[in-house]
This record gives C-alpha cells, sequence and structure tokens, in this order.
C-alpha cells in the first residue's frame, strides 16, 4: 500500500506541470466558446419563442 | 426573475467550466487532476434528480386530471433527466477509467443507476408504444410515479448497503468528510446551481414548444 502511494506520488511528479502546457488553455477557451454558443442559441430560442407566443396572445 | 434566473445560469456554468477546470486543486494521490471532475459529474446527477422529481410531480398531476400539458411536461423532464443522466455516466466512466482503471466496475452504485436508467429507456419506449394520447398520459405517468422511487432506492439507498467503490458509500469516507475543502465547494456549490438551473432552462424551452404545438392542434 505505501509503496503504491510512493509509486503514485512519483508518478505525479514526473509528469509535466498540467498548466505550463498552453494546449490546456486552448482547450479551456474552445470549451468555454462551445458553451457561450449554446447559450447564445438558448437565448435566441427563448426570443423566439417569447415572439411566437406573443402574436398567438394577440390572436386570441 | 426569468431573467435573472438565466443570466444567473449562464454565470455559474461559465464560472464551473473556467474556474473548475484552471483554479488550483488539492493534489490527493490516485484522483490527481481528475477531481476536477466533480465539477461536472456530481451535478449531472443533481439536475438530472431536479428533473426527475419535475417528471414525477407532472405525472401526479396528470393522474389528478391536468390532461395533455401535465403529460407533456412529464415526458419532456424526463428525458432532459435522462440526458444529464447520460452525460453523468460518461463523465463517470472517464473518472473511473483515471482511477479505478476501467471504464466500468462492478459497483453497486454503477450497476444501479445503469438499471434506473434502463427502468427510464422503458417509460419511452411504452410511451412510444401507444397510440391514444390519453392513454399514453395516463399508463405512462403511473409508470413514472413508480419508476421515480425505485430509482431513488436503486441510486442512495441499495449502493449504502454493500461495499463500494464510491465515496460517500458502503462505508466509504464521502468527499465532504476529507477531500472536499474550501477550494473545491468555492467551485462545485456553484456548479450544481448552474447546471440544475442550465437543465430546467433547456427543459423549459421544450416545454413552452411543446404547449405551442399543443395549442396549434386543439384549434
Amino acid at each position: 500500500m505505501k509503496n503504491m502511494l510512493l509509486n503514485q506520488i512519483t508518478k505525479s511528479a514526473e509528469q509535466p506541470d498540467l498548466f505550463s502546457a498552453d494546449k490546456y488553455n486552448v482547450v479551456v477557451t474552445v470549451i468555454a466558446i462551445l458553451f457561450i454558443g449554446l447559450f447564445g442559441y438558448l437565448f435566441s430560442l427563448d426570443k423566439k419563442l417569447s415572439k411566437i407566443e406573443q402574436k398567438e396572445e394577440n390572436k386570441a | 426573475m426569468q431573467k435573472l434566473r438565466k443570466v444567473l445560469t449562464v454565470f455559474f456554468v461559465m464560472y464551473a467550466i473556467i474556474a473548475g477546470l484552471t483554479l488550483p486543486v488539492p493534489q490527493l494521490p490516485i484522483l490527481e487532476q481528475s477531481i476536477r471532475n466533480l465539477y461536472y459529474h456530481v451535478p449531472m446527477w443533481f439536475g438530472m434528480i431536479a428533473l426527475l422529481v419535475g417528471s414525477a410531480y407532472n405525472a401526479y398531476q396528470v393522474l389528478s386530471g391536468k390532461g395533455l400539458l401535465a403529460d407533456a411536461k412529464s415526458n419532456i423532464y424526463a428525458r432532459i433527466g435522462m440526458l444529464y443522466g447520460c452525460i453523468g455516466i460518461v463523465t463517470g466512466m472517464i473518472w473511473a477509467k483515471n482511477t479505478w482503471g476501467a471504464y466500468w466496475v462492478s459497483d453497486p452504485k454503477l450497476n444501479s443507476a445503469a438499471i434506473g436508467m434502463l427502468m427510464y429507456a422503458a417509460y419511452f419506449v411504452l410511451r412510444g408504444s401507444l397510440e391514444d394520447d390519453y392513454q399514453k398520459a395516463r399508463i405512462s405517468a403511473i409508470y413514472n410515479l413508480f419508476c421515480f422511487p425505485v430509482f431513488m432506492v436503486l441510486i442512495f439507498v441499495i449502493p449504502r448497503l454493500t461495499d463500494s467503490l464510491h465515496p460517500g458509500n458502503g462505508g466509504n469516507p464521502g468527499f465532504n468528510q476529507y477531500d472536499l475543502d474550501s477550494r473545491l465547494r468555492m467551485v462545485f456549490y456553484p456548479a450544481v446551481i448552474g447546471w440544475v438551473l442550465l437543465g430546467i432552462w433547456i427543459a423549459e424551452i421544450s416545454i413552452r414548444i411543446k404547449t405551442l404545438e399543443i395549442k396549434k392542434w386543439t384549434k
């Protein structure tokens, strides 16, 4: 058990720092852009639906 | 109020993504950086449960005579809930591969979640097999009200009765007991709120579309 834990700690120490790689920032940025797109889509759907609902109300 | 809720959803989800992936996390053996999945995997289950509560409540409304709109709401909440469940399973599998060494292990929580989700899959099959809308509404509402408590027992009670790899189950310490320090809490709680609100928002949009469709049919 002790050896296993030591191996894990050594292994993690050998790995390059996650944040030193520029690729990591690119991944975070891409994910953030994707979600901004999703929110933009949801807001536009919301707006369109409000317009249709308003039309329907006016008809009634 | 509606607008504020949507703005809060955007803020909390974006915060969960950006802060969740960039802020420092405690360096725990085996878990290492995979602990960041706490901000995505766990809130998916919270979101799924919130949506399934909405589904069961609307199923009860159907049986109380609220009609097809309540049935549509119940169906949509269950659908989005299952979408959250699928994302929860996938994020959990990735986490399991990196910590337990395999995508799927014979753990009571994993198996119970899979059984529960298959029960909800049967709910959709049941709905698809019925032609008459009113019959579909009543029968699927009864099945939904049977399904929901069984699913809750499957994911909350059974894993606690036997040995489990999952934190907080089968005698395992939960994250909040040792590992959920203030750095994790700072992102975890907003992440839970954000993902739950996002699920409700998506469900609401689907409900509004369905309501307009129902109004069009009944004209």
